[in-house]
């Protein structure tokens, strides 16, 4: 490019020093309102078309509107861009924008920004008429004065009002203008973008906007001195770019399912927002239920009657429907339930992530009711699990969990344009008449499966039972019915577990000092810590699984290639060496203890709950940590 | 968008001339004690649907858990026997998503009132073309003789020995009024002409048809209604030309009191009053919009929701 | 107005406007019947030699999330539920995805001529028969994927079905016809059966025909109009009623326009709009056939609003009903008129 379109030459008389670099994190806060996140998004949108790798998340607070200027209450987003693709969202901030000094010192407390980090910080309230502002402000500096930043001090206020009357309404744009010049980002994409962004709003207000735009640009150009160089990567294939969330919903409109039976909770909603948007275009309903357990059945009714059906939720919403997929289940009515996983127990950290509901997804209903529960690791795949997980409830007559969690949900990363397929959408329900003879629950004894009966099909009536019951779906206390029954149910498991392709190991398949095992979203973060590991010469490998429940075949033998197995996961675990630790009464983490019990390798585990994805970072210290001692 | 289907799988009714007898209908002999009021609904029912000559693979039942919900089994169509309250959830997933299908639930009042309370009044509200049947003989039964919601004040039980605390609660006031309500009757196991003719008004509503039928259990509550069954003048029955007519009624029933079901607030009049026992079509209004009518799933094929969702990516395309 | 550039015919100007006016209906009919092919063509692709494309099914089905993760050929062969086709049953699909794919586009079939002097209603009835050679297909395909098609019993789904055997969702679907007759052969009322489901018959015609052909069609739910304007036709083809039009070649005084739509009230005069009524012909002069004269007071009692004091059990017909008093009319047209009132023929 090698603008400036705003018509501002860099003066000469001031050293620019341009830093080249292949990975960096930058993050904007403000008070809720300001628009950080819509500036954030543009940024990230423009960097991904220009062949950055990108990987953006929000920084939520819990509450709506939080009290201004106020460390708990900043609201913003971090922007992580690589020259090549970038799968989680880094460890600390290099570059950060505070639209006031008290979000700045909510990320400083979090040791979210680097200890070298650049800050660009509004000015204004260091000259603020209230002097109880001025002393925060003083207050502030003091604290953040402990590490090694570089703070820089910048007008966004007195700027923005040379355009706009209300400078809240303008900074984000302004801060979009000082990114686009430090990051030398194409403006003409940055201008198309707010476009896009304002679209359906009147001309003047986009039109302000590229002027705020136009202007951070300049005075970046004008008072700054340094700039950052990133590499791009060309891109193979036409990309799209959402967050987890919308990837789901359009994901369940690519398999065909019909109707979202939901109850809004965080942070499972905004698929309900999103599908409440656009599915209803494809002949799509989304139901909102009077509460979670009737959407499960709603969504449960819907399959019954042969249409593909699924229900959406977390946590808490997961714990109540319980009983419903247990029916599920012993019923054989398929069924797909996400759940988006959040902090827990309980209301827990609602809009944050955690890794704590495996064991409950799979082992929460009480009887004995084998299902699937997998887990997508990227934004990619909660796009195309939706598919397989309504193949697999299908083929199965049984239910799969779908574990996202709110990493993935709030992350925003591109990804290849899926080529659509009819053939990823269910079929209409069969209405096809019943050969006599043929029963409700013709068990292959090979498979445990049988064929699926749907309402309208003459010659296949028969009442459908929670209860123990035979083939012909007649309620039956018999003992050796019961444990057919179940035998056959948990041999559709076995049938299924047979399909599954051993996963591959990540770094040395012939064995090493270290393996790390991990599952969802967890993924990107563990292979980039494994990656440095690897760099820095230690022996260490990870494997991450898709499937929990059944588990894939071969990882007993996988274990048995490594000196230690250790688990990495977002979830509490006891750590060692606190009072009355001991090897024995460990709680561990979730995977690890299915491990253990599925292979009885002496699987250990790192795990942690900040509310907050894993930061390679602090993997690649718990891998330096548990390295087994000694050489091989 | 032009509303394609395909002519495959909406072609099964194959020239239908099959006819239906109510041995058509018929399970296998109900397992309810001798002289339960459920086999009273259970005949009913089979009448209703030979009358009607609904297709018995086109018909599904929907139940909970309890005595009464084991009705689905004695019926040869289509059948759901689900989980404790949560008949109408199931119910409304199958008819907002195959609205060709005739839904009918039964609940019994533990079911309905008790455990099942929040779908009972959402699903009034949903107003989803189904036939709701609360057969409430005021007790638990299958799990031995608990207190219900709609048992009486004072009725003992065996969890409450002293006698049911609370007054019971009555469902049609809780009915009638919940917005959207859009067809409310009651009747009664031992009037099996009231109750047949309450069952086929209910059937051509079109909308959520809730009807309560009186029963006695005659295991724990024996004594229930044997009053009203011995003294006819201890039932009030609502008529109106609008509303359920039964020939000949009134000579085993003289006391009766004109009732317009249009009349919403004489209904929660005549539901309030608990001196007498009434049976008839308390309220009834068919313009009340239906959920499944207004959240119609589209017929899209699988291409045309490809290319719309080929639209939706340029959204999202870097 | 009339040309003769369309076609040979008198009244192929008027047959081109009268089928694009039912545009709607024809596609309807040919996207369920191209939707039924394509999906009747995948299904035989993939049961065909399905042991050799099973895997490459379940590949597909199962996704691009699978891939590596869930082995194709292990799925598919423990849990895809592939049944095989038998020979009888590919020949069964055979026929009848080549008697689909003929519909699909066929737009001839939707025009019958009545050579003079023809049955009117036998050339609607054959034509019927002919096209319902598409739900018999479908029917034998359904049959034949459940394994259950029996060549005895089910071979003549493959041939021509009748009207009178097609089911409620089939008559929903019917195919549009237009009819183009001489004015002699004109004989609507056999039309009746057919009018069901949304069967929409469009019938054009040259030169004068009697003034209202159609009146004695009109049941509360049947569309019905007689225009010679093609545009009025609009509303037939989205109606949800079945119903009939009688397309004029040009306006003449002496042929009565008018339109009945099912939608418009819940009384025959509130859904009769008369649009121009001929000039009654002399009575007694015997110039004019009886015919004449029934039609137009059939159509004049129709549009006619009743007085409520007469008939008992007329009062509830037309409960709610403003009381303008309309002036004396026969107690006999106000009984048909009641009675027609209590009718539901033809109904939606």
């Amino acid at each position: 490019m090698k603008l400036p379109t705003v018509g501002v030459e860099t003066p000469t008389d001031r050293e620019v020093s341009v830093r080249r670099v292949t990975d960096i994190s930058v993050e904007i806060v403000s008070d809720s309102g300001e628009g950080a996140q819509k500036c954030g998004q543009i940024f990230g949108s423009v960097s991904a078309k220009m062949g950055n790798g990108v990987w953006t998340v929000e920084i939520i607070p819990a509450e709506v509107e939080p009290p201004p200027r106020n460390p708990a209450g900043a609201s913003g987003i971090r922007i992580r861009l690589g020259d090549r693709e970038v799968t989680n969202w880094g460890d600390e901030t290099d570059v950060a924008v505070a639209f006031n000094e008290q979000a700045l010192l909510g990320r400083h407390r979090l040791n979210a920004l680097a200890p070298n980090a650049t800050i660009l910080l509004e000015s204004m309230w260091a000259t603020h008429p209230d002097p109880s502002v001025r002393k925060q402000w003083e207050e502030a500096m003091e604290e953040l004065s402990d590490r090694e930043y570089r703070i820089i001090e910048v007008p966004m206020e007195e700027q923005c009002l040379t355009v706009v009357d209300n400078p809240r309404r303008g900074k984000n744009m302004f801060v979009l203008g000082l990114l686009s010049w430090i990051f030398d980002r194409d403006l003409e994409r940055a201008r198309d973008q707010i476009g896009h962004a304002f679209r359906g709003k009147k001309a003047e207000i986009t039109e302000r906007n590229v002027q705020l735009l136009e202007l951070g640009y300049a005075w970046g150009a004008e008072h700054l001195d340094f700039r950052y160089e990133i590499g791009t990567l060309e891109a193979s294939a036409p990309m799209v770019v959402m967050n987890g969330n919308e990837a789901v919903a359009l994901g369940a409109v690519a398999a065909g399912l019909e109707l979202a039976a939901m109850y809004p909770i965080t942070p499972a909603t905004s698929v309900s927002h999103m599908l409440g948007e656009v599915f209803e275009r494809y002949g799509g309903v989304v139901h909102q239920a009077e509460d979670e357990i009737a959407a499960a059945g709603v969504a449960i009714g819907a399959s019954y009657a042969g249409r593909c059906a699924f229900t959406i939720t977390s946590g808490p919403g997961l714990a109540l429907k319980t009983e419903f997929l247990g029916l599920a289940v012993m019923a054989e009515i398929p069924l797909v339930v996400v759940d988006v996983q959040r902090g827990g127990p309980s209301t827990g950290l609602p809009t944050k992530v955690e890794q704590s509901d495996l064991l409950a997804a799979m082992f929460g209903q009480p009887g004995d009711a084998p299902h699937v529960v997998l887990a997508p690791a990227t934004i990619e795949e909660c796009f195309h699990v939706m598919t397989t997980a309504r193949r697999i409830a299908e083929a199965l007559r049984t239910v799969v969990v779908v574990l996202s969690d709110a990493n993935l949900a709030t992350g925003v990363a591109p990804f290849p344009r899926p080529a659509l397929s009819p053939e990823w959408q269910a079929a209409p329900p069969d209405q096809r008449p019943i050969p006599e003879g043929v029963k409700p629950y013709d068990w292959d004894p090979r498979t445990g499966v049988s064929r699926r009966f749907i309402p309208g099909q003459a010659g296949g009536e028969h009442t459908l039972t929670g209860l123990a019951h035979d083939e012909r779906s007649k309620v039956a206390y018999d003992s050796a019915i019961n444990e057919r029954s179940s035998t056959m149910r948990s041999r559709k498991l076995l049938a299924f577990q047979h399909t599954l392709i051993a996963p591959e190991v990540n770094g040395d398949a012939g064995g090493g000092d270290l393996l790390v095992v991990g599952w969802g979203s967890t993924r990107g973060a563990i292979e980039e810590a494994v990656a440095r590991a690897r760099a820095q010469g230690m022996s260490v490998s990870s494997l991450h699984l898709t499937f929990l429940s059944p588990l894939p075949p071969g990882l007993k033998e996988i274990f048995g290639r490594f000196r230690k197995v250790m688990t990495v996961e977002i979830n509490y675990s006891d750590k060692k060496g606190d009072p009355f630790v001991t090897d024995h009464n460990r709680r561990r983490g979730q995977l690890s203890w299915l491990l253990r019990a599925t292979t009885l390798v002496d699987v250990d585990c790192w795990t942690r709950v900040l509310g907050e994805p894993l930061r390679p970072g602090r993997i690649l210290q718990a891998i330096r940590e548990n390295m087994p001692g000694g050489t091989r | 968008m032009s509303d394609s289907c395909s002519l495959l799988h909406v072609l099964h009714e194959d020239e239908d001339d099959r006819h239906f007898e109510m041995g058509d209908y018929q399970g296998p002999t109900a397992r309810w004690c001798s002289g339960c009021g459920d086999h009273s609904v259970l005949a009913a029912a089979q009448r209703l649907l030979t009358d009607e000559q609904l297709k018995p693979e086109t018909t599904v039942f929907v139940s909970g858990i309890g005595c009464s919900s084991r009705f689905p089994h004695y019926m040869k169509t289509y059948g759901f026997h689900g989980i404790h309250g949560r008949a109408l959830p199931v119910a409304t997933g199958v008819k907002l998503t195959r609205p060709e299908l005739d839904v009918f639930v039964v609940m019994g009042d533990g079911d309905c009132v008790s455990i099942g309370a929040a779908h009972w009044i959402h699903a009034l509200r949903y107003n989803v073309d189904m036939v709701a049947l609360l057969l409430d003989n005021n007790i638990y039964g299958l799990t031995k003789k608990q207190t219900s919601p709609t048992t009486p004040q004072g009725y003992k039980s065996n969890t409450q020995p002293r006698g049911s605390y609370l007054p019971a609660m009555n469902p049609l006031e809780a009915t009638l009024g919940v917005t959207n309500a859009s067809f409310v009757a009651q009747t009664a196991e031992w009037v099996p002409a009231h109750l047949f003719a309450t069952l086929k008004a209910a059937h051509q509503h079109r909308g959520f048809s809730f009807v309560r039928i009186l029963q006695r259990c005659p295991h724990f509550t024996p004594d229930m209604y044997s009053e009203a069954v011995k003294k006819p003048a201890l039932v009030q029955v609502l008529t109106h030309p609008e509303g359920i007519r039964v020939e000949g009624l009134e000579q085993l029933y003289p006391n009766q009191v004109r009732h317009d079901p249009a009349d919403i607030h004489a209904a929660r009049e005549l539901a309030e009053d608990a001196s007498v026992i009434r049976l008839g079509l308390f309220f009834r209004d068919e313009s009340r919009p239906r959920y499944e009518e207004t959240r119609a799933l589209g017929k899209h094929t699988a291409r045309e929701k490809i290319d719309l969702l080929n639209e939706e990516f340029e959204r999202y395309a870097v | 107005m009339p040309s003769d550039t369309s076609s040979g015919n008198g009244v192929g100007g008027v047959v081109a406007p009268a089928l694009e006016a039912l545009a709607a209906r024809l596609d309807a009919f040919h996207s369920a019947v191209a939707t039924a092919e394509e999906e009747l063509r995948s299904f035989v692709a993939h049961r065909r030699g399905a042991s050799e494309y099973r895997a490459e099914q379940a590949l597909v089905e199962l996704g691009p999330f699978a891939v590596g993760k869930i082995a194709p050929d292990r799925f598919a062969s423990i849990l895809l539920d592939l049944e095989e086709l038998t020979g009888e049953a590919e020949q069964v699909l055979d026929r009848a995805e080549y008697i689909l794919s003929a519909f699909a586009t066929e737009r001839d079939m939707h025009v019958v001529t009545v050579e003079p002097g023809g049955d009117l209603r036998d050339a609607v009835r054959e034509a019927f028969t002919q096209m319902g050679q598409v739900f018999g297909a479908a029917r034998a395909v359904e049959l034949a994927r459940a394994g259950l098609f029996d060549p005895d019993q089910h071979n003549r789904f493959l041939s021509a079905l009748p009207f009178r055997k097609w089911n409620r969702a089939e008559r929903q679907l019917a195919p549009p016809l237009v009819v183009e007759l001489d004015p002699d052969d004109l004989l609507p009322t056999g039309l009746g059966e057919f009018l069901d489901g949304q069967v929409k018959i469009v019938l054009v015609v040259r030169g004068m025909t009697t003034p209202a052909p159609l009146a004695r069609l009109i049941t509360p739910g049947t569309y019905v109009v007689q225009t010679a304007d093609p545009a009025d036709l609009t509303g037939l083809a989205v109606s949800p009623h079945p119903g009939i039009a009688l397309l004029f070649d040009q306006e003449r005084s002496e042929q009565a326009r008018f339109l009945h739509d099912p939608e418009a009230g819940a009384s025959p005069w509130e859904r009769l709009t008369i649009r121009h009524l001929p000039d009654r012909p002399e009575v007694g002069r015997g110039r004019r056939p009886p015919r004449w004269l029934e039609e137009l007071e059939h159509l004049e009692m129709l549009a006619r609003r009743p007085s409520t004091d007469t008939l008992p059990g007329t009062a509830s017909a037309l409960a709610g009903e403003a009381g303008t008093a309309p002036a004396q009319t026969a107690p006999v047209d106000q009984l048909a008129a009641w009675l027609l009132s209590q009718t539901n023929v033809g109904g939606g």
